[in-house]
């Protein structure tokens, strides 16, 4: 008891922790990687996977018009990244289409191609099973897909899904792409010259160009 | 017949091979001739070059009609090349050549001006009899298409032409009364020239004739009557004629090329195989394949494609002899008609000729038609077409070679320039110009006609010259080298001089501050206390090279850009470097100044004032040299005051006047420090002082082309003697530059002038450069280009062209080893008998880890620098590889990567230092490093082994202690016992 009277006797102590807690709150949005975090940074991909009562999988998928559905199988559209806004809130991005997963004032899903902080952050809980809930961060409402097939859409509020989802690892990104194995451009072939051989001036020099 | 092909097999070709390389053998330009007897020839279309549809009781044909109705603009097709007239040009043309065999078509109203075999048009009849005598004699193959496109007028009016199923039998009379009359002379028969072309524009685009569009089940019925029509043909000869004939008969098919965008996406894959098989494959699959369309086809088209009926397929099936195929500009346009699905057309000709190789069982055959176009205006210097040639024809080469592709022929297409269909005159196809305005219709030879003679002559593409049969290697003293550009000065040794103490970030505002009144004690600073150079001597000892070359900054060592200020902890730094790698047996080789695009590298002040347009630069330079002569100079014995002067051009280019005043104004700080050197360090130092030129061969594009020659001259004047002939030579320009700019002047193209030296600047340049050093890196070719403009590279009328045959990086440097050998030999011929230093050569190679073609431009350079010093007796002194570290983002030149990760090109350098420049595995290192080292071997050892001498040291000791203390133990227990 003695020595936890002393922590608070010296405030001065405390000094270092706080601002290292404060600083990381204010941090926002946290660099996608950094020397500090030595497994592989802040930026995660992820499926969402999730399953309801029926026993139908889905994975959360981000579509090219902005819709948001869940597919059964795995695609390069429900591939996602999240990445850390501030502790415990992160923003939810669709890697193929770049669309951020954002959230309208009824709950409903859509795939948004500006960050609305609003609607698109996301508060993560994580559930003892390993599952996890999310939540908006401005509203307060879970994040949940559509159920079901187009013929229960019919009803007036959409039939909510399950809410708890379980977040799989992604594919590791690819590697860059290396400058000069890009496959050469297609040839002009209305031209008499169709791979481009003519061409007015080419003097560089390798020495000028480092 | 036996078909072992099956429809879908090609989609192989575009599954990329994981362990492809750029160098591999299979891939690169093949020396190497055709089979034996390989079947040489040039074709033409009778419509294309006859002209005179008039003439002689010819009837009209469906493309008369349409080139009067629909191509308004095309002047008359009487003005062809007139081939009915000038039968005897012709042949002397293919004399020319030198062909094997002549491709030509009938043409069909010529002979039946009604299209119905009845009483053949005996002027017609006449004119093809002495044709095919005249090939006979002249022991000529001849190869005979039936129907090139000319269908009679009457048969197109009376019976809708080819949607007609009563073509097929009008057809088969034909071709009938040709084989009867024409057999005996024809071994090689073609029915039908590019059917494909015939019913997609001829129905559905409208763009040939007879000009009907949008009716895709007319396009579908007329592919299927031309079908027919082929098989039946095919039948009938087959019944009736080949048992005495012996001939063979097949169809010309042509098809274009195509790419997946992506090549590991398999539904672009199956787009790339869904576009070929609905070209090539609507005629092939039922012909060379299992009689019938390609399923594919079938799921598209659904109803709109006609039915074979089981007998029909079995009566089309294997209906042609050799495949016939067409792969020529007519298959790629227009591009809104092809069916791309959105892939990528490609000119690939090899991978065609596998995907066909793979789809129909690999049949033999014949390349009835090949080629590209040239412009209107292109009169016989066909630069292009020569190397599309080049291109089409190696592949072709590489296919039977490596792929083992049955091909027995090749058509260049075409023999005359001539009418070109949609297109009328506004493009020529021939190997032989015409003018279509003159009366006499002359057949010149274009520079196609040369290089395909050549090629005909030597059967394909032979090596020249043998690489291997130079003896010997560089002498045990060649220095071999690696190239740096600057070197920044990075860290310096303040933390040993300075003594006084600080702490960081007191008040948060990240900032040291000093504290007072504490001194601490420091040492004097040492070489080994630079991080960076302790990491440059680590890679220069991996490279086990001899020399160094690297490059100072000017800006860092005179911030100022005059002696008022001097960066001594600049020049220590410098110092050091050098002193660690001669440490090493690594002598520097110090190049003062080194601009590139990114950094001028002037000091600011200079920068400010006007840079090198400013005469006083020069003065600021010499300064500068001899500030670093005379710090540096005990321990550099090799100096190169500019790295390439004349490719300062690039950046003082706003006018041509502005870089010929810079480039005067650096010859003369050259040569100004070169004279403070001779002056007031030579004695002493006994070193050598010259400047680096860029100095890349060129070759003429076009060898047959006397203007392309002169190019190719004038561009080395321009470039290198620019700088060697006031240096080497003459302390003046070249004349041949002066007087090309005079030229240029009184044509008011240009109002560029070269300045003039003084008397005194004259003998202050010339000769104040004691060895050449060129930096070499690929070799251009270079077309003579009239240009306008007052500018450096307007002035010297070129142009350059890439080789596409060759291999090349990806920054386009073309790896052509021989022009180093050539560059040499014209230093040598012009400057004289001079020490020669290589001092950057090199190659970008995207690989990061296994640089393969880094590693074969080595090889082949080094060796053609071999032969340099050993067959033409170029004084060769030194080889600088380019360049040690590359930079993030950059062309990747380096053996090392920019987080300095070696490259294996690494070891292959090595490997070739140790054998003098000699590639092979089985030669003994010659120059023992005990030659280098012979002072004192033992030294070496105790110093490069220091730690584990020392440690071996502690554990010996050690055990002897131990077994000291156990003996005397032991001892002492005896005595105890007795």
């Amino acid at each position: 008891m003695g020595r936890v009277r002393a922590w608070f006797q010296y405030p001065g102590l405390w000094v270092p922790v706080l601002a290292v807690l404060l600083g990381a709150g204010q941090a926002l949005p946290i660099h996608d990687s950094s020397p500090l975090l030595q497994f592989g940074g802040q930026v995660r991909q992820w499926y969402l996977y999730t399953e309801d009562a029926q026993e139908t999988e889905a994975h959360l998928e981000i579509r090219a018009d902005g819709s948001v559905v869940g597919s059964a199988r795995r695609s390069p559209e429900s591939l996602l990244e999240l990445k850390a806004l501030k502790p415990g809130v992160i923003q939810i991005l669709g890697v193929e289409t770049s669309r951020f997963l954002c959230q309208g004032p009824d709950g409903r899903l859509y795939g948004s191609l500006r960050f609305d902080p609003e609607a698109c952050s996301f508060r993560e809980l994580l559930l003892e099973d390993g599952y996890s809930v999310y939540r908006s961060e401005a509203r307060g409402l879970p994040l949940r897909l559509p159920s079901g097939s187009p013929t229960t859409t019919t009803r007036d509020l959409p039939p909510w899904g399950p809410s708890r989802f379980l977040p799989l690892p992604g594919l590791p990104p690819a590697p860059p792409e290396r400058p000069g194995a890009l496959a050469p451009a297609p040839p002009d072939v209305s031209s008499s010259d169709p791979l481009s051989m003519v061409r007015p001036s080419q003097g560089h020099s390798p020495s000028y160009m480092s | 017949r036996a078909v072992t092909g099956f429809s879908g097999d090609g989609r192989a070709i575009w599954s990329k091979n994981p362990n492809y390389s750029p160098v591999n053998e299979s891939q690169l330009f093949l020396y190497d001739t055709f089979p034996k007897n390989f079947f040489w020839g040039v074709g033409t279309g009778a419509f294309q070059v006859e002209g005179n549809w008039k003439a002689d009781g010819r009837g009209p044909s469906i493309w008369d009609h349409f080139t009067q109705t629909h191509l308004k603009n095309v002047s008359s097709v009487n003005s062809s090349s007139d081939s009915y007239i000038f039968l005897e040009k012709d042949l002397s043309a293919l004399d020319f050549i030198g062909v094997s065999f002549y491709q030509f078509s009938i043409s069909w109203p010529r002979l039946f001006p009604d299209g119905i075999a009845a009483v053949a048009n005996a002027k017609g009849l006449q004119y093809y009899n002495s044709l095919l005598d005249a090939l006979v004699l002249r022991n000529i193959e001849p190869i005979v298409t039936l129907y090139h496109w000319d269908l009679p007028l009457a048969l197109q009016e009376k019976y809708g032409g080819w949607k007609n199923e009563v073509l097929i039998d009008i057809f088969n009379d034909y071709a009938t009364y040709c084989f009867q009359t024409f057999g005996d002379r024809v071994k090689y028969w073609i029915t039908i020239h590019n059917p494909y072309l015939v019913a997609w524009h001829g129905y559905g685009t409208g763009m040939h004739a007879p000009g009907e569009k949008g009716n895709l089940a007319a396009v579908y019925a007329v592919g299927h009557n031309l079908i027919k029509a082929h098989s039946k043909v095919w039948h009938n000869y087959n019944i009736n004629f080949r048992p005495h004939q012996k001939g063979w008969l097949s169809i010309t098919l042509g098809s274009h090329w195509i790419e997946p965008n992506r090549p590991e996406n398999t539904m672009d894959v199956l787009k790339c195989q869904q576009s070929m098989v609905s070209v090539l494959g609507w005629f092939a699959n039922p012909i060379h394949g299992e009689g019938d369309y390609p399923e594919l086809m079938k799921k598209q088209l659904l109803s709109i494609l006609p039915l074979f009926s089981e007998a029909e397929k079995e009566e089309v099936r294997g209906t042609a002899d050799f495949f016939a195929f067409s792969f020529g500009p007519n298959n790629f346009k227009p591009q809104s008609t092809m069916a791309k699905m959105g892939q990528n057309v490609s000119l690939h000709l090899r991978d065609v000729l596998n995907w066909i190789k793979l789809e129909y069982g690999d049949p033999r055959i014949f390349i009835t038609e090949n080629g590209w176009f040239t412009d209107s205006h292109v009169k016989t210097e066909d630069t292009t077409a020569i190397y599309m040639m080049k291109n089409f024809l190696n592949q072709v080469l590489q296919a039977i070679r490596f792929d083992e592709i049955r091909v027995f022929g090749y058509t260049a297409w075409s023999l005359l320039d001539g009418f070109e269909w949609q297109d009328g005159y506004t493009t020529r196809r021939g190997l032989f110009y015409v003018d279509f305005n003159s009366k006499q219709k002359e057949r010149k030879p274009k520079s196609s006609a040369h290089y395909y003679k050549q090629i005909i002559r030597e059967n394909g593409f032979p090596l020249k010259e043998s690489t291997s049969d130079v003896r010997g290697e560089f002498p045990c003293d060649f220095s071999w080298g690696v190239t740096e550009s600057v070197l920044k000065v990075s860290g310096y040794l303040t933390q040993f001089t300075d003594p006084h103490l600080y702490v960081w970030n007191v008040t948060g505002n990240r900032l040291l501050h000093q504290v007072g009144g504490v001194k601490l004690k420091t040492r004097p600073g040492q070489c080994t206390d630079f991080v960076s150079i302790k990491r440059q001597v680590k890679m220069l000892a991996r490279m086990k090279v001899t020399y160094y070359r690297f490059a100072l900054d000017w800006p860092s060592v005179l911030p100022t850009g005059n002696l008022s200020t001097v960066n001594r902890q600049a020049l220590q730094y410098y110092r050091c470097v050098v002193s660690e790698g001669l440490k090493l047996n690594i002598s520097p080789m110090v190049t003062l100044y080194y601009p590139t695009h990114t950094q001028l590298g002037l000091p600011t002040p200079l920068l400010q004032s006007g840079g090198w347009l400013n005469p006083s630069t020069a003065k600021a330079f010499q300064d500068y040299a001899g500030l670093c002569f005379q710090e540096l100079g005990d321990l550099v014995k090799l100096w190169i005051t500019i790295n390439e002067p004349n490719r300062l051009s690039d950046i003082y280019n706003r006018t041509g006047n502005d870089t010929y005043r810079a480039a005067h104004n650096l010859l003369i700080a050259h040569a100004l420090a070169w004279h403070l050197y001779d002056r007031q360090y030579r004695q002493a130092q006994r070193g050598s002082v010259s400047l680096s030129l860029h100095s890349d061969w060129a070759e003429p594009a076009n060898p047959y082309a006397e203007s392309h020659w002169q190019a190719a001259e004038r561009f080395l004047q321009f470039e290198i003697a620019w700088f060697a002939e006031p240096l080497f030579k003459t302390g003046d320009y070249p004349l041949a530059m002066r007087e090309y700019i005079a030229f240029k002047n009184r044509q008011g193209l240009s109002r560029s002038t070269l300045p003039q030296f003084t008397e005194e600047e004259r003998r202050l340049v010339k000769g104040a450069a004691d060895f050449y050093a060129l930096n070499h890196f690929t070799t251009r070719f270079v077309m003579h280009a009239r240009q306008n403009g007052s500018h450096y590279d307007t002035d010297r009328d070129v142009q350059f062209l890439q080789d596409i045959t060759c291999l090349s990086s990806p920054t386009r440097l073309a790896v052509l080893p021989w022009g180093q050998r050539k560059v040499l030999s014209w230093i040598r011929r012009n400057y004289g008998d001079l020490d020669v230093y290589i001092t950057a050569n090199g190659i970008d190679d995207p690989a990061l880890e296994n640089d393969e073609l880094r590693k074969y431009y080595l090889e082949k350079y080094i060796q053609e620098a071999r032969k340099a010093y050993l067959v033409d007796k170029v004084k060769i002194k030194g080889y600088y590889a380019f360049k040690l570290t590359e930079e993030k983002f950059k062309p990747r030149f380096g053996f090392f990567t920019s987080d300095l990760k070696a490259k294996s090109s690494i070891q292959f350098y090595n490997k070739l230092i140790s054998n003098g420049g000699f590639p092979s595995e089985n030669n003994s290192p010659r120059c023992s490093q005990t030659q280098r080292n012979t002072e004192c071997t033992v030294c070496l050892f105790l110093v490069q082994k220091k730690p584990l001498i020392f440690f071996g040291c502690c554990f010996f000791s050690t055990l002897v202690l131990l077994l000291s203390i156990t003996f005397f133990h032991k001892r002492k227990r005896r005595k105890f016992w007795k």
